[in-house]
């Protein structure tokens, strides 16, 4: 059966493709909407729009595939994201872990500002850290 | 890893869509695993093994160093 028949018959039963293009469809259109609000002065209307449909968008990621008929991830797509999360983590660590000791040294001895940005995104980053070690200790010990 | 599962499925008359629907994954895995491009789960090899009814080790040829291990 093609896949525009069994469309047609089950509307939860587009491909894997069809779910995709929808689910980034609708972020890009959150995104086009912020950033027309914002060249509009409508920030407001902007920010509420980009909400709606980015709200759509993971709601239609997480809820479509408990009800279609047709798989659209399986295991493979669980390694590609396991896969990309970790070099993902790697390369924060990595990056981290080789500038911001040696950040810390140098604005202790006056070398260095760390400016308000940078203290942003060294918080940030450490969030990351300590919420990846605290998703691996949940996870490992439910393995 | 080396197969022989488009072999498998071109035999059977079955299109990458078909077979990946009868084994519950989508047809870009089927297209991975026939260019070997993605070593399936053991659970998926049996469930392939067991769709052409015959053994994993007909479908699937582990490439091995010297010592036996995979390379």
């Amino acid at each position: 059966m093609s896949d525009s028949t069994r469309s047609i018959r089950d509307p939860f039963a587009a491909g894997k493709r069809t779910y995709e293009r929808l689910v980034w469809g609708l972020v890009l259109v959150g995104c086009l909407a912020l950033v027309a609000g914002i060249v509009a002065e409508a920030r407001l209307a902007g920010t509420a729009s980009y909400l709606v449909t980015v709200w759509a968008a993971m709601a239609v990621a997480f809820g479509y595939p408990y009800v279609s008929d047709v798989t659209l991830l399986d295991e493979r797509d669980a390694e590609i994201h396991d896969r990309a999360s970790g070099l993902t983590i790697t390369a924060v660590c990595v990056a981290t872990l080789s500038v911001v000791p040696a950040l810390y040294v140098l604005d202790a001895g006056g070398y260095a500002t760390i400016g308000a940005t940078l203290w942003g995104v060294i918080y940030a980053v450490s969030a990351l850290g300590l919420l990846y070690g605290a998703c691996y200790t949940v996870v490992s010990r439910r393995r | 890893m080396k197969n022989v599962v488009t072999t498998r499925r071109e035999a059977a008359g079955l299109s990458q869509g078909e077979l990946a629907e009868e084994v519950g994954v989508t047809r870009q895995t089927i297209n991975a695993i026939e260019r070997e491009r993605y070593d399936p789960s053991l659970e998926l090899a049996f469930e392939l093994a067991d769709h052409f009814d015959c053994r994993i080790e007909d479908l699937f040829e582990p490439e091995l160093d010297g010592n036996g291990s995979e390379s």
